[in-house]
């Protein structure tokens, strides 16, 4: 007989799942230097631990085979389903528990490879972690493998629309039209303008969007777009960037901020972050 | 980073770990009594998140996300 979630005292909570024993060069360039640097010698050996997750809840490493769950033990009382199911929708309770569980799957980016759990991924007991990974193991490997090599960054872009539409041979060929029109035929021509307007700041904004995003694709290990969170963004995308070598990524995306902002885009850049948009796809 | 960038990558920040990442099961919520595994319905929350990404400013370029925002 299974115990009701009720009588549990605490649930387990992962955060992802990272190589149970990185491998030493897949430490930070620094700790790498530091370690060497200090092998002949007594000064102290950096240490890398975890951050603290959920509540300011210890993580722990927990292997399973060849892999390793970031795991808090958290209060059941706190986190049993209808607790959180009754509270997600209240941001300053969410918050900053987002920020920890990003936090803690950051940190583990930062050694290396991760691949990052969402949040609510809850175990009862470790048992439970150990059945629910173990079968996993073949796909845990495969996305490491391809994830690990790099971060996410990512970019949209936004259009001012008046000022895309500018750039538009058709509107400047109405425009110029109108110049030239009589009063009667002018009437009928500015009310076509807005129109053709709308639509060339549209197909612009579309052929903009494309061509950054195939300039950006190539200098990335992948690539990802997905709708913008109704907003007027023409681009919404996810990159993984080469974490040896991001420079020729990021010298593209200046490269194309210095072309196209003055031509009335504007761009957003955060990053790096944990590679959330290519795991689990 | 400035108090203005702050909401706009918090956002982001949530939306990530919400709906990224690799899923172990369905995405109902499933009972710990009975299976191993929990994860949480999360269409309420997500309409909550869009209303932040609404309110967002204008952000400049972010050359590095800072960290623990």
């Amino acid at each position: 007989m299974v115990p009701s979630v009720e009588s549990l005292a605490r649930v387990y909570y992962v955060y992802g799942v990272v190589p149970a024993q990185p491998a030493q060069s897949n430490r930070p360039v620094e700790q790498r230097e530091a370690a060497a640097s200090t092998s002949g010698g007594a000064a102290p050996v950096t240490v890398v631990a975890p951050p603290r997750g959920l509540d300011g809840v210890a993580v722990s490493l927990f292997p399973v085979a060849d892999v390793a769950a970031l795991v808090s033990e958290l209060p059941n009382g706190d986190y049993d389903p209808a607790t959180v199911e009754s509270r997600l929708a209240d941001l300053d309770w969410l918050s900053p528990r987002a920020i920890a569980h990003d936090d803690v799957v950051s940190w583990a980016s930062d050694q290396g490879g991760v691949i990052p759990f969402p949040m609510w991924v809850l175990f009862r007991d470790t048992p439970a972690l150990e059945r629910g990974l173990a079968p996993r193991l073949a796909e845990f490997h495969r996305e490491l493998d391809r994830v690990t090599p790099g971060r996410e960054y990512s970019v949209r872009v936004f259009a001012f629309k008046d000022k895309v539409a500018a750039l538009s041979p058709a509107v400047a060929q109405l425009e110029s039209e109108i110049e030239k029109a009589t009063p009667g035929q002018r009437y009928l021509l500015e009310r076509k303008l807005e129109g053709v307007r709308q639509t060339e700041a549209r197909e612009v904004s579309a052929s903009v969007s494309n061509s950054i995003h195939e300039e950006l694709s190539k200098l990335a290990l992948a690539a990802t777009t997905e709708p913008a969170p109704k907003s007027a963004a023409i681009l919404n995308a996810a990159y993984l960037v080469s974490r040896a070598t991001p420079e020729p990524f990021q010298a593209k995306l200046t490269d194309l901020i210095h072309k196209f902002e003055p031509l009335g885009f504007r761009f957003e850049f955060t990053g790096p972050w944990p590679p959330y948009h290519f795991v689990g796809r | 980073m400035s108090a203005a960038d702050e909401p706009l990558v918090l956002s982001d920040l949530i939306s990530r770990v919400l709906d990224k990442g690799v899923v172990l099961s369905g995405d109902v919520v499933i009972s710990i009594a009975d299976i191993d595994l929990i994860k949480l319905e999360l269409r309420v929350l997500l309409s909550a998140v869009e209303t932040a990404i609404r309110r967002e400013p204008h952000v400049p370029v972010l050359p590095d996300r800072a960290r623990g925002a």
